[in-house]
């Protein structure tokens, strides 16, 4: 098994209220992109700010931060948070799958969580004029871990039929019998769930990957382990030493086998943080996994875990992000190739194809015409 | 300011997607509607043009023809995300529905665009008049016409104030405001809020006094006149000659049938038009006088004085649709486009390629270079901005806020 490794682009350090003016625009994204791609890196993960103030930008949208680099960097790759909370589903459903293809199927959704401060729309609400117009604000912070819970289950399992509501072969293009697509391929879902109404079809072809992948930062608690081990296809999670990164992987495997998963078709990483030697002290000492010193050891060390089956992968997260990962590229990757356990992927494949899962096919609703 | 320094602003409209049944004929690629490279090309034909922005509309639910014609590969916003990162001047006009997202994510989306792209980002703020939306998006029945209007000014100031307290600056003060409806209340909204105005106007004469009817209800709340562009759609047909402009007319008409267009109509106009003769006069009597629509009243409007004015048959009408059609050769298409600019039905042109790539290509390398020889277009970029490019004033100046 080959290692995987990823960056993490997040909201920049917690402390910090503001953003730095460099993170609106495009070029930090590009730079970091560009980097991570010829560190032969499986993905960039782009996370907003976490949570929603009405008073504060939510920084830049991930979804359009992970859009603009799909014409900048063409192989790498790109996972966008988009809050499990927060939208319909039939908005999440096209922005993914619309990502997914005019990236080539490099798109990743992050399942992220909350909406914070939800204050303002909900307060609105009193003079909306028919209440059956409000948007679908149930009150997240309200509800029960377990109503949570089935709200987000749900809006998976919608957002998959909306992804499979055009089939594979849809599509015919016959300009001589004037079919662009088979309709007997384009089925509605008619989903009346207790959170979601959705008719459909989508209004945007099927993604490139099928279903674009689902990728998870797993918190430190059991409920949100099951949850993940259930629905994502790529899980990064947090240990300190390989021992007990294999038993967490042990977990997470057990966990999604109860779920009914095949286990080929889970990827788990791990996050870790990287000091190079020599690098300007930062003014926060990473937190959890660390790997330090020279590339060449930090190498040996990553080596450790991956001969261990302790992870597939690690998830980075830099300190200074654009100083780091030219090191990474240069230094790192290189002695990462040396100790055997880093390949150079081919050109143009699909995030799922780097990560070596397979491509889902669309599930049919009532008799398909096959 | 004087005429002659008045210039037109084009917009590129259906980026990827064509007309009806065009894509049916050899000079377009519908297969290559979901290829980035492809998408990228378009976007950069358009702004080797000059062009002031990309246009994208949205209608967030699948056609109930999805047989006969293209289905989109993209929505809006990724996709022109992913053309910021492969263009450097040209705007982004994006329609996005303020009946069916929320003013927070509008902010937050229209805002990373704005950063992203360096200031090109526009919002073309429309209502979604397509009533089976609502079954896609959790809501038990779609919002009235005049209710959307009234949602609309909620989200538009809330979303407005968001931006102006947002402490990092946005490269325009804030995204374009557009505006594409033409009702009675939408023509209220526009004059409020919009900076740039879309609409289907295929008279000259109802052009005219659309123009001066918006304009001077932005003036009358105390807005700049100057600063609410008035941008028809515009169907332009060229080709080298007269003649060949005929011969490509002919081509782009060959599978377009009446049948179905009458279909069409009647449920827009909810008139029977499939048993009428198709080159016939449609007998007035036929119509609803005024369109009380809930969908699309000011088209519905529009297409019952088209008949009225210009008596069209079913086959003329088909073949007209609802937004202006120039065809003919360069220079004649030049002279209709300067005589709606000059007499005021227009401040410029949405417009909407009629097949791609070639449509673009031709209205670029033919019509673009005639317009610029007579002082009417732009020959570079004198900003960066959207707001630059349409000449309209940075936010916090010149035009008055309006609130209310
Ligand atoms: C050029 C143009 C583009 C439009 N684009 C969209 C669009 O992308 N999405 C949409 O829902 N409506 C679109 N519309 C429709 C209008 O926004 C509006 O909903 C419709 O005209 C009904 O409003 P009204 O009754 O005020 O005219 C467009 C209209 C025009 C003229």
């Amino acid at each position: 098994m080959l290692l995987s490794l990823s960056i993490h682009c997040r909201d920049s350090g917690v402390k910090e209220k503001r953003w730095p003016s460099s993170r609106y625009r495009l070029a930090y994204y590009r730079e970091l992109a560009l980097a991570a791609e010829r560190a032969s890196m499986t993905a960039v993960w782009l996370e907003g700010a976490t949570g929603r103030d009405e008073d504060q930008p939510g920084g830049i949208d991930p979804v359009v931060a992970a859009a603009s680099l799909a014409s900048v960097a063409r192989r790498i790759g790109l996972v966008a948070a988009i809050s499990l909370d927060d939208y319909e589903p039939y908005h999440v459903a096209r922005a993914t799958a619309s990502l997914d293809n005019i990236s080539g199927g490099r798109c990743g959704w992050l399942l992220a969580s909350g909406r914070a401060g939800a204050g303002g729309d909900a307060d609105n609400h009193a003079d909306n004029h028919a209440d059956n117009h409000a948007d679908n604000h149930a009150d997240i912070d309200a509800m029960s871990p377990i109503d949570r819970d089935r709200r987000r289950q749900e809006l998976l399992g919608v957002t998959r039929r909306l992804w499979d509501s055009w089939k594979d072969g849809a599509i015919r293009i016959d300009k001589e019998a004037g079919i662009f697509a088979d309709p007997r391929y384009v089925q509605p879902i008619h989903h009346r769930g207790k959170y979601y109404q959705v008719r459909g079809p989508l209004n945007v072809v099927r993604p490139v990957q099928g279903h674009p992948v689902l990728a998870r930062a797993l918190r430190q608690d059991e409920a949100d382990l099951v949850f993940a081990a259930g629905q994502a296809d790529w899980i990064v999670a947090e240990a300190d030493c390989p021992e007990q990164a294999a038993a967490q992987s042990a977990a997470i495997r057990c966990a999604a086998a109860a779920a009914g998963r095949d286990g080929a078709q889970l990827r788990i990483s791990h996050r870790a943080s990287l000091v190079f030697e020599g690098s300007r002290p930062s003014d926060e000492e990473p937190t959890g996994l660390a790997f330090r010193g020279s590339a060449e050891r930090m190498a040996e060390e990553m080596s450790r875990w991956v001969k261990g089956n302790a992870t597939e992968g690690f998830h980075l997260e830099l300190a200074e992000p654009l100083a780091d990962i030219v090191r990474v590229a240069d230094e790192l990757v290189p002695a990462l190739r040396r100790q055997g356990w880093f390949g150079s992927p081919p050109e143009k494949v699909t995030l799922r194809e780097k990560l070596g899962l397979s491509r889902p096919a669309a599930v049919w609703m009532g008799e398909g015409v096959q | 300011m004087t005429v002659h320094e008045r210039r037109m602003h084009l917009n590129a409209c259906a980026l990827g997607l064509g007309f009806g049944p065009v894509w049916r004929l050899p000079l377009t690629q519908p297969e290559r509607n979901g290829d980035l490279d492809y998408l990228i090309e378009l976007a950069r034909t358009a702004e080797r043009g000059k062009m002031d922005a990309l246009f994208a509309a949205d209608f967030y639910a699948a056609s109930d023809r999805v047989e006969s014609s293209p289905s989109p590969h993209t929505e809006p916003l990724t996709l022109f995300a992913a053309l910021a990162g492969a263009t450097e001047r040209i705007g982004l006009v994006i329609s996005a529905s303020t009946t069916y997202n929320e003013s927070f994510h509008l902010a937050n989306a229209f805002a990373s665009l704005d950063h992203l792209s360096g200031g090109r980002a526009g919002w073309n703020m429309v209502t979604t008049a397509v009533e089976s939306v609502h079954a896609n998006y959790s809501r038990e029945s779609h919002l009235e016409h005049d209710l959307r209007y009234e949602r609309a000014e909620r989200v538009v100031l809330e979303a407005v104030g968001m931006w102006k307290r947002w402490a990092q600056p946005l490269p325009q003060g804030r995204p374009v405001l557009v505006q594409a409806g033409s009702s009675e209340v939408g023509k209220q909204f526009a004059s409020r809020h919009a900076e740039v105005v879309f609409t289907a106007q295929p008279v000259l004469d109802a052009a005219k006094e659309f123009y001066r009817d918006v304009k001077s209800r932005a003036s009358a709340l105390g807005r700049q006149p100057e600063h609410v562009l008035i941008l028809p759609g515009l169907v332009p047909i060229v080709a080298a000659t007269e003649a060949e402009t005929k011969e490509l007319e002919r081509e782009l008409n060959t599978f377009v049938s009446v049948e179905s267009g009458a279909k069409r109509l009647s449920q827009m106009l909810e008139t029977d038009l499939t048993s009428l003769h198709p080159d016939e006069p449609i007998p007035l009597e036929a119509l609803p006088a005024v369109s009380t629509s809930d969908g699309m009243r000011s088209r519905v409007q529009l297409v019952l004085d088209l008949i009225r004015d210009q008596r069209l048959s079913v086959r003329q009408l088909v073949a007209q649709g609802t937004h202006l059609k120039m065809s003919g050769s360069t220079v004649q298409v030049a002279d209709r486009m300067e005589r709606w600019f000059k007499e005021r039905a227009a401040d410029g042109f949405n417009v909407l390629f009629p097949y791609l790539p070639g449509g673009m290509d031709s209205f670029v390398d033919r019509l673009i270079p005639e317009l610029q020889n007579r002082g009417l277009f732009r020959t570079e970029y004198d900003g960066c901005t959207l707001r630059s490019h349409y000449g309209l004033p940075p936010v916090g100046t010149g035009s008055p806020e309006v609130t209310r």
